[in-house]
């Protein structure tokens, strides 16, 4: 048997969920929540950490930074600085304002994609900005998508709604696409694997593909280059189903490797039948619970003083 | 010029070869005012440079600022180049938010083109000009694309970037001008794809509200509105008469057959030395990268003291060499260059005092480009023509009016080509989804975008019809093949260049001698199934000429009249062995073993009104007629192919057929159908001036032909196409 198939015969002709009518036409909505136990640092902590990123001032290096930081300063102490004033005063009014995209844009190019400081972008986000993020298409970034899954976390309720919008057939692509426009807050925080380089674009060149506008400025916190940091010696490939299993010692009952997911959409809009399509939801939701999984592995790595290492 | 040729004739080697000599007197200058609508400081840059504008550019300036689309079609150094970026880089400077593309076929002409652009720019204040190309380093390009105003970039670039335009959105948005130069290469199957390219570029452009002037640069052509509305689609101002001034040019034909015991080369060889010694800085052009080597070693070893001003020149240098190599030309170090046609593109070296062409360049176009490259600042220049052992050659040699100043060929292009649409079609869809008004000027109907649909490369949704191919639809779509099955033809690893089924049967069958810009190199292997052609470098001297069968079925008649049909065609080819031939003679015939091939496409056929015609005499006028096809029409000879027959089946008469070579059709037989009377009457003349008696490869022999030219008849087949003229051609 191929791995991932149902081999019991469905009646059903569409899988559970409700459709859902946009302005481009319906798709179908699935959620599912999971419980899910995730502790990030208290937001005060994280404000704290984030304003002594001084290196995002214009002319601090990491030398400077330190030596600043040894002495006290934080980026709301600088606002005065003659030198470093204005900068200064930027960067404190994103912080002052939550402003994540900026912030996330200036932690990527001062520090790196894999820098702490991130996570501590996570911490201060609200919760409501906080998006996980897994795109399932039909292959190459110019290609249609069938299947967005968005992972939504409350740290209270110690759950994670999964929410997976469908295209049954490619007509709907458009609807899923609106959806997921509609859904996102105006200043995400993206978290995802290789969610920066790959599912945002392809979401992006699609949403342009039919004239549906821009995503909203986003900060994005992309796993990959945290896996990369810690585990890749050990990893060989950097696969999200390899750090499940050797990170998270998660295994998949029923699952389709990534690389046959176009094949078995294919197979389903030309059939309908559902033995094709469940094993591409539930891989998709499984990709979204891994992102959330592997984000608070990343979180207790570092508090055990994993990335001083 | 005229005691240069009494030097000549004092020469003891020389045999009488200058069998004609025409003088062309110098046409002067045609200037006209400076338009008064040109912004002031493309006025200043004018009078700074101390430029006054030729005729046809000031009308060309004149149409740009009018907003019109323009074909300029003048000769070679008439300064196309200013007169387009001059009006374009002044709207640009009024307008700071404004872009402009330009389109090169070859990338090291765009390195040329942004040193010329980037002069007149940075006066005008309009900065951030580069090339974005597959060797623009990924980090440049985000930055390139929301900030650049001129862009500069080739057609294969394009054919990939289309897809992302997304990621353009700026620049496109914004974008009032595109420029495609050289326009004149776009013939054939490149120039279909080419124009399929522009179609999709122009419905891009529309959704972002870009509907730019499009501004097209060409060599002198035989018809620059018809190519323009073949790449366009519409029509467009066209701008042909060349108000640059000329000196007086003397041309020589050489006859290389008065001395029939010394080779071709060895008599260019002696040609060049000579000009050279006469203290002409002499280039000579020659068809291919080894003969260029060779020419200028044999010149060096002959004349030794001239040593490191004698040069060769070709694509595929490093920029820095090629840069150095034109300095030196327009320096006037260099005293002799033997080049490719790779020289013949708008490459800036100044004139030069003699132009040697061995063999005819395949076009008229070409021709008169390679001698433009003589004649400086109206002192007197020389061009020689040397023919080569084949039909065309011969013919301007015997009509050499018609190379001088005759009417250039009509380019040929079919972007209405089916199977190039189809892929083209796809991927338009995936760059937006595709309504099905937007195909209509192609005539693709609902029937057979629903045929898409249901093999699962479209699919349809609210929003119009969206690509669901698993690959991307531009990997489906090389530029310059016509179907579906192509094979790549491979060197050390590397994609040299991508052909058609049928033509890589044809001409990279294994043991086949081909060229790459210039290069030899022979086909090691040819695996059809999975398209793949294996090359060696070829160091020997020798070259190889297919001998294919054929056989031809009429399937339907589009045209009829008497004596003459067009239609559609069934072609069944076979490549059975192949010619070495090594400096013009046959040392071996190797059979090959390929399975046929079958295509359909479009053909013509001459029919007589009589039940039997000599088989002698149809084959030879066949084989002349394939032969100068060129004359008619931009294509190769090789692009056609012939059959005759007494009697064929599908016309009940003695019938000669030509098809097209293109499966599917690239179009050249259909434009010989306007101008069948002058192919048929070009042809008997030429048969007719041949001096040999029984048929000779200046006529009638083909090294192509599959039955070794026999049986043959050189005076029944001019009689043939003569009886066929007075009977039909006039007034067709
Ligand atoms: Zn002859
Ligand atoms: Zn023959």
């Amino acid at each position: 048997m191929t791995p991932g198939f149902c081999d019991r015969p469905l009646a059903q002709t569409e899988p559970s969920g409700v459709s859902i009518s946009t302005p481009y036409g319906s798709c179908l909505l699935l959620e599912t929540v999971v419980p899910l136990q995730l502790a990030l640092p208290r937001p005060e902590e994280a404000q704290a950490r984030l304003s002594q990123a001084l290196s995002l001032i214009y002319g601090i290096g990491p030398v400077r930074e330190a030596l600043l930081k040894a002495q006290g300063y934080t980026m709301f102490d600088l606002v005065r600085h003659p030198l470093y004033g204005q900068d200064a005063a930027f960067w404190a009014e994103a912080l002052t304002r939550r402003d994540l995209p900026r912030l996330g844009q200036g932690l990527c190019r001062w520090y790196s994609a894999s820098h702490p400081l991130l996570l501590s972008l996570v911490a201060l986000a609200q919760e409501d900005d906080i998006v996980l993020l897994d795109v399932e298409s039909m292959g190459l970034s110019t290609l249609p998508v069938f299947l967005v899954g968005i992972g939504r976390i409350s740290l209270g309720a110690k759950k994670l709604w999964v929410r997976q919008f469908l295209a049954r057939d490619l007509s709907e692509e458009m609807a899923v696409l609106a959806q997921t426009q509609a859904e996102l807050p105006p200043q995400p925080l993206v978290i995802g694997y290789n969610s920066k380089a790959h599912d945002w674009r392809q979401l992006q060149a699609r949403l342009a593909y039919y004239g549906l506008g821009n995503l909203p400025e986003a900060a994005h916190v992309d796993l990959l280059f945290f896996v990369r940091r810690l585990w890749s010696a050990g990893l060989g490939d950097c696969s999200l189903s390899q750090v499940e299993r050797r990170i998270l010692g998660r295994t998949r009952a029923m699952d389709v490797p990534s690389e046959l997911v176009p094949l078995y959409y294919e197979a389903f809009l030309r059939t309908h039948e559902l033995r094709y399509i469940l094993p591409i939801l539930a891989h998709n939701r499984e990709d979204v619970v891994s992102v959330a999984l592997l984000l608070g592995r990343i979180v207790e790595e570092h508090a055990r003083g994993a990335f001083s290492a | 010029m005229h005691e240069v040729r009494s030097r000549l004739e004092q020469k003891g080697w020389y045999r009488g070869q200058v069998v004609q000599e025409i003088v062309v007197p110098p046409r002067p200058a045609v200037y006209a005012a400076t338009p008064p609508g040109l912004p002031t400081p493309a006025q200043a840059w004018l009078e700074r440079r101390g430029v006054r504008l030729f005729a046809h550019q000031a009308e060309a300036i004149e149409a740009v600022l009018a907003g019109q689309d323009v074909i300029l079609a003048t000769g070679p150094s008439s300064g196309k180049t200013l007169a387009m970026a001059l009006p374009v880089l002044a709207h640009l400077h009024e307008d700071p938010q404004a872009t402009a593309l330009l389109l090169y076929p070859m990338k090291a002409l765009a390195q040329d083109q942004l040193r010329q652009w980037r002069e007149i720019g940075e006066f005008l204040g309009v900065e951030m000009m580069g090339i974005y190309d597959g060797d623009t380093p990924a980090h440049h390009r985000p930055r390139l694309r929301s900030r650049a105003r001129v862009l500069l970039t080739n057609p294969y670039a394009l054919h990939q970037y289309l897809e992302w335009h997304h990621l353009w959105g700026t620049f496109f948005a914004r974008l009032r001008y595109v420029v495609v130069d050289e326009a004149h290469w776009y013939q054939g199957a490149f120039g279909s794809g080419v124009a399929l390219l522009l179609w999709r570029l122009k419905r891009v452009l529309r959704r972002y509200g870009a509907n730019p002037v499009f501004l097209l640069a060409s060599a002198t052509s035989g018809d620059p509105e018809g190519l323009a509305w073949a790449l366009l689609g519409r029509q467009v101002h066209p701008i042909t008469a060349d108000g640059s001034p000329q000196g007086p040019r003397t041309w020589w034909f050489w006859d290389p057959w008065r001395d029939p015991r010394s080779s071709t080369f060895a008599q260019a060889l002696q040609l060049a030395a000579f000009l050279v010694e006469e203290g002409l800085q002499t280039l000579v052009f020659v068809p291919s990268r080894r003969m260029a080597e060779v020419l200028a070693a044999a010149v060096r070893t002959a004349l030794p003291h001239l040593g490191p001003t004698v040069a060769t020149y070709r694509a595929g240098y490093l920029p820095e060499d090629r840069r150095a190599l034109e300095a030196g030309l327009r320096e006037g170090r260099l005293r002799l260059v033997v080049s490719t046609c790779a020289l013949e593109l708008g490459v800036d070296i100044g004139g030069l005092d003699a132009v040697v062409l061995m063999g005819y360049p395949g076009s008229l176009a070409s021709a008169r480009q390679q001698a433009g490259r003589a004649g400086r600042s109206g002192r007197p220049a020389l061009v020689v023509y040397i023919p080569e052992e084949d039909p065309l050659d011969a013919y301007f040699l015997y009509h050499p009016e018609e190379l001088v100043s005759g009417p250039v060929e009509v380019p040929v292009l079919n972007p209405r080509h089916r199977g190039l649409l189809m892929r083209h079609l796809l991927c338009a869809a995936a760059e937006l989804p595709l309504r099905a008004e937007e195909v209509q000027e192609f005539s693709v109907g609902a029937q057979e975008l629903h045929e898409l649909v249901r093999q699962g490369a479209l699919a349809p949704t609210p929003a119009g019809l969206v690509y669901a191919g698993r690959s991307r639809a531009v990997d489906q779509a090389p530029l310059d093949a016509l179907s579906a099955r192509q094979v790549r033809l491979v060197w050390q690893g590397q994609t040299l260049e991508v052909w058609d089924e049928v033509r890589a049967r044809r001409e990279a069958h294994p043991g086949a001698v081909l060229l790459h810009q210039g290069q030899p190199f022979r086909v090691h292997n040819l695996d059809l199934e999975q398209g793949v052609a294996e090359l060696v470098e070829h160091k020997e001297e020798y070259v190889t000429k297919a001998v294919t069968a054929e056989t031809v079925r009429i399937l339907g008649w589009e045209v009829r009249r008497e004596g003459l049909g067009f239609g559609s065609v069934e072609v069944r080819e076979e490549v059975r062995a192949y010619k070495v031939v090594e400096r013009g003679r046959v040392v071996d015939v190797r059979p090959l073993e390929l399975p046929p091939v079958e295509f359909q496409t479009e053909g013509i056929w001459l029919s007589w009104p009589t039940t039997w015609e000599e088989p002698g005499a149809l084959h030879g006028a066949e084989h002349a007629l394939v032969a100068l096809v060129p004359l008619l029409v931009g294509a190769s000879a090789k692009d056609v192919g012939g059959v005759s027959s007494p009697v064929h089946p599908d016309t009940g008469r003695p019938t000669i057929l030509v098809y097209d070579g293109f499966p599917g059709g690239i179009g050249l037989t259909r434009a010989l159908l306007g101008r069948v009377g002058e192919w048929v009457q070009r042809t008997a003349q030429h048969l007719a001036s041949c001096p040999c008696a029984e048929g000779c490869p200046r006529c009638v022999l083909s090294a192509r032909c599959g039955s070794g030219n026999i049986p043959m008849d050189k005076a029944g087949a001019c009689a043939l196409l003569r009886r066929w003229w007075e009977r039909y051609g006039p007034v067709g």
